[in-house]
């Protein structure tokens, strides 16, 4: 059977989310150098549309595991399935945009395998048929090439926005497959699961498109309000290195209080001043 | 309820890091330490819960960490932790995110706590995955990005970050790992009461052998995860003015976002 690159596409509202293009994206770049075939998996109530979007845009094979137990997510009605299918397959890697479904469910799908994961990771490359993957640790003060010596599958995701995924072909002709899901309502432990949209102005900066960012130098509050949140307004956007009382930076991609503000950013390297910049309209110094 | 904390000892925030001569880590000599900001907030829901309860509680730190790290244990202690577990020896050193849960696994099998609470991600190797590959090692429900805990009745109501500004509510069966997200809770203050209480606690010291594991699947050895380097990152910001009339320079902002930083 032909090696795989396994790509687990998230959705939400219907809709492919980018960093499943994006996870997409990695999957094609290392696939020739691997001899292997990009394959996409989609889960959820009603996603063969999306399935074929994924075959369209790249995916050799995208499987479908459509079933109404998995309209909503939980971590056992992503687990169970996706390692059925890990174990069928048994592809080289299992790819993921690095998202806080990836990080719920990820690692539960790889300790079956005894396995871990290269997670938040900012590119990967193919030296001698080995994927060396860069990842960010120390807060991103350094870059980490980094390896998993063990069997396939392998587990890996990659940090939002930072491979492209523009590139992708539009038409690409892959096949669309379906897989039962094979969970049945008892063997789900996440019980009465809501979504509601949480209290305070919070938001999280690695699913923004776009990122608008300021600093000290727009001078006071009205002017930052009025710059950057004007922009951000006009093109969509989100506000990063926004401040209340608290100093954070945004460059380290963490606060450096973390009593009164929600705000968060994430490291991205195509949002992340990668200098000492960014800093919070009121901060003193880092 | 016994609840059972997973921390881990990290190079202070601000601490300037310098890599050492191998490019493979960093220098650890000058380096101040401290306990890793989301296991804090972890620790800290651990003592809440065991305060809300009816007395008969126990919180039980443990950290996989060398000599040094006895200091972020003696931290805990006197922050209220009731005993520690340090994993010292040096075969469990060094280990990726697997080989660390399956030491935390057995220590939770041998404890046998009802709920487990670790922080999110540490914030030096940062990979976010070992209270999940615990939980999957355990066979136990684990949620990513705690906000919210509340027990009762042998069952955890959890609230979950998501992402734009929404969190996710559930209910899940004990027992269970949590990973608890930076800002969950304020986290206290250490009194002097609490420094001089964590004098009189016991800190258990454990072999591998004494948890049933063997080097092989432990520390160093029964890793899969290698850094072959760690280098600064390239820096790869500049800053440019766009002069002109506001208009003219407005449309050649849209421009570039489009054209080069492909945002619009």
């Amino acid at each position: 059977m032909a090696k795989t690159i396994l790509v687990v596409a998230e959705h939400e509202g219907g809709k492919l989310r980018r960093g499943a293009f994006e996870a997409l994206a990695l999957a094609r770049q290392l696939a020739p150098a691997l001899d292997a075939r990009p394959v996409a998996v989609v889960l959820g109530s009603g996603v063969g549309d999306m399935a074929a979007e994924l075959a369209a845009r790249g995916a050799d094979e995208a499987i479908a595991i459509d079933d109404p137990l998995l309209a909503q997510y939980t971590p056992d009605g992503y687990r169970i399935p996706l390692a059925a299918l890990v174990a069928e397959l048994k592809p080289e890697w299992v790819l993921m945009s690095h998202s806080y479904l990836a990080q719920d469910v990820l690692p539960l799908v790889a300790a079956a395998f005894e396995a871990p994961v290269i997670s938040d990771s900012v590119g990967a490359s193919v030296e001698d048929g080995r994927v060396i993957f860069q990842r960010q640790p120390y807060d991103a003060k350094f870059v980490a090439r980094t390896v998993d010596n063990g069997p396939a599958p392998r587990f890996a995701t990659v940090q939002s926005g930072a491979v492209p995924a523009d590139e992708l072909p539009a038409g690409h002709g892959g096949t669309v497959a379906s897989r039962a899901a094979g969970v049945s309502a008892d063997q789900v432990r996440r019980g009465g699961v809501e979504v509601r949209e949480s209290s305070g102005k919070t938001i999280d900066l690695s699913s923004a498109e776009v990122i608008v960012a300021g600093g000290r130098g727009l001078g006071d509050k009205e002017k930052f309000e009025h710059l950057v949140g004007g922009l951000a307004k006009a093109v969509g956007g989100a506000i990063a290195a926004w401040a209340r009382s608290s100093t954070w930076s945004a460059s380290a991609g963490r606060r450096s209080s973390s009593r009164s503000t929600r705000t968060r950013t994430r490291r991205s390297s195509t949002s992340r001043p990668t200098g000492s910049s960014a800093t919070s309209t009121n901060s003193s110094r880092r | 309820m016994k609840i059972l904390v997973a921390i881990k000892q990290v190079p202070d925030k601000n601490a300037r890091l310098v890599l050492d001569s191998a490019g493979q880590g960093i220098v650890e000599t000058d380096v101040t330490w401290e306990i890793n900001e989301s296991d804090r907030y972890a620790l800290e829901s651990a003592l809440r819960i065991k305060e809300a309860g009816d007395g008969s509680g126990e919180v039980v730190a443990v950290t996989v960490g060398p000599e040094r790290a006895r200091k972020a244990i003696s931290s805990a202690l006197a922050m209220g932790a009731d005993r520690a577990i340090h994993l010292a020896d040096p075969d469990f050193q060094n280990g990726d995110p697997l080989s660390v849960a399956r030491v935390l696994a057995a220590v939770v099998r041998k404890e046998e706590p009802q709920l487990v609470l670790c922080g999110t991600r540490s914030d030096d190797a940062g990979y976010g995955e070992t209270p999940i590959l615990l939980g999957g090692l355990l066979g136990w429900p684990a949620v990513f990005l705690t906000m919210g805990i509340e027990v009762a009745d042998g069952r955890v109501k959890v609230v979950r970050e998501l992402e734009a500004a929404r969190q996710e509510l559930s209910s899940i069966a004990l027992p269970a790992v949590l990973a608890v997200q930076s800002g969950i809770h304020e986290v206290r203050y250490t009194s002097l009461k609490g420094i001089m209480a964590a004098k009189k606690k016991t800190v258990d010291q454990l072999t591998p052998t004494e948890l049933g594991l063997s080097r092989e699947k432990i520390g160093r050895f029964g890793s899969r995860l290698q850094v072959l380097d760690l280098a600064p990152p390239v820096k790869k910001s500049k800053c440019e003015f766009i002069e002109g009339k506001p208009g003219d320079a407005a449309a050649a902002l849209v421009d570039r976002l489009r054209r080069d930083a492909k945002v619009l």
